[in-house]
């Protein structure tokens, strides 16, 4: 039995300090998914919270046939995307056309003030253009490219098959290509007039 | 292979993902195509500067804060007893629901078809209430808060669900495709442990759907057509198993039914 699957059976019989070492294992894992998934540190960390409290609770019922971290980024993942839709249903309710705008996934080609993307640069641009795209899109290119998760494991935990799997991450990395390219692009026509 | 299938392949060829034939053919077209090629690096370019983003660091006392929510010393909850419960509670729902249906005057399918709202409240108030009872332990209340405003009050079925995500992890692969609902009941073998009907409700809104009823385990959505019921059929796929278990098939409305997968 290795170190993770100890933990998890002390967590079960009661041990707090075994579950706070498996908290310790994953929690800025899971704190970045859900900043990456929010692009907002309070929001992330209330979802993370929820997402080991969720944990805390659910663990005795966890199966080892699986991997932990396919379980518990799961639950991340899920949490995540059941607060995207309250979120929505909210902005809804108060402005449709607004949201609508919002969730469009096609680069705006908005040019970028000169003085922004000078002191940005293409770094924080990118983090922009993640933020931007649709939570499906998002939560994969957050798994592949940032926490390098292989095809196989992403179509576990978002319990999607493995085709989808490789269609979004085509279509989300060229989304996220172009989209920084068209902004670049409109940066780049600034500067020369 | 055309532009359009090259700018698909890419990232699969990135990965090393894509099968040889399909690999030949794409790195012919890189040969000849300038676009393409441009587009091959700036796709190379954006998975390497989303690779080297810097992790954010924790917040300030996340781990005190997270374990004065869960309130420090008391064993998992997920423990025998509650299980118990679950399983006492989840009898005595069965058997109320029986008994609704039964006292309504409906036959067929009766442990899998749940009865319209009110009924098991109205018929069983007493009962009702003693599930709650086994479903809620007071000892819990920083935990049951928490759960509260995150829209879960059933530690139990949270649980239940846990498991079935797991289970579902575990030995079934999801299916490619998927096809539309035929009749007015569907059931939802849900798979995690955040699946509640206001899910659906969300669901219903974001697919403007019309929603005409929900009570604690189901809703009921208007449908128009069989497009709707296509777009609804793939909601639900992605949450777990959906079963069609009605017989009207002309009605203009489905009732899904959420349940706590096998």
């Amino acid at each position: 039995m290795n170190m993770e699957s100890q933990l998890i059976k002390r967590s079960v019989d009661g041990d707090m300090d075994a579950f706070e070492e498996l908290v310790l294992l994953y929690d800025r894992q899971i704190y970045n998914y859900c900043f990456r998934m929010t692009n907002n540190a309070d929001d992330a960390e209330d979802l993370a919270q929820e997402v080991f409290i969720k944990v805390y609770r659910s663990l005795g019922s966890f199966k080892r046939e699986s991997k932990f971290s396919t379980w518990i980024y799961r639950i991340a993942h899920n949490t995540c995307i059941d607060n995207h839709r309250k979120k929505r249903f909210k902005l809804l309710s108060l402005s449709p056309r607004e949201e609508d705008d919002r969730q469009m996934n096609v680069p705006d080609g908005e040019p970028l003030p000169e003085e922004q993307i000078v002191s940005r640069e293409k770094y924080e641009l990118i983090k922009e253009c993640i933020a931007e795209l649709k939570p499906d899109y998002k939560s994969i290119i957050i798994l592949r490219d940032i926490q390098n998760y292989t095809y196989q494991e992403i179509s576990d935990i978002l319990n999607i098959p493995l085709g989808t799997v490789k269609s979004n991450i085509s279509r989300a990395r060229a989304l996220l290509r172009d989209t920084l390219r068209s902004r670049l692009a409109g940066y780049d026509e600034r500067r020369v007039k | 292979m055309d532009c359009k299938d090259f700018d698909y392949n890419i990232s699969l060829y990135i990965d090393d993902v894509l099968d040889e034939q399909n690999r030949e053919e794409l790195e012919n077209h890189l040969k000849l195509c300038k676009r393409c090629r441009e587009s091959f690096q700036e796709t190379q370019e954006v998975i390497s500067m989303v690779n080297s983003l810097k992790p954010e660091p924790l917040p300030h006392g996340f781990k005190d804060k997270l374990f004065s929510r869960i309130g420090s010393g008391k064993s998992l909850p997920a423990s025998s007893w509650l299980k118990w419960a679950g399983a006492v509670a989840g009898v005595l729902v069965i058997f109320f629901s029986i008994k609704a249906v039964l006292n309504t005057g409906i036959t067929g399918r009766l442990a899998t078809t749940a009865p319209p709202p009110g009924e098991i409240a109205a018929d069983a108030p007493a009962e009702e209430s003693e599930v709650m009872s086994l479903e809620s332990p007071a000892e819990d209340e920083a935990a049951m808060e928490a759960d509260k405003d995150a829209g879960y009050v059933d530690i139990q079925e949270e649980v239940s669900r846990a498991e079935d995500g797991v289970d579902m992890i575990s030995k079934e692969s999801p299916q490619e495709g998927a096809s539309g609902i035929q009749s007015n009941v569907v059931e939802v073998y849900v798979q995690d442990i955040c699946i509640t009907p206001e899910t659906l409700k969300f669901i219903a809104i974001d697919r403007e759907l019309e929603l005409v009823g929900s009570d604690e385990n189901s809703v009921d959505i208007k449908v128009s057509g069989q497009e709707d019921r296509n777009t609804l059929y793939h909601e639900l796929s992605k949450l777990g198993e959906v079963k069609d278990i009605g017989d009207n098939m002309d009605s203009d409305q489905i009732k899904i039914i959420i349940r706590a997968g096998e």
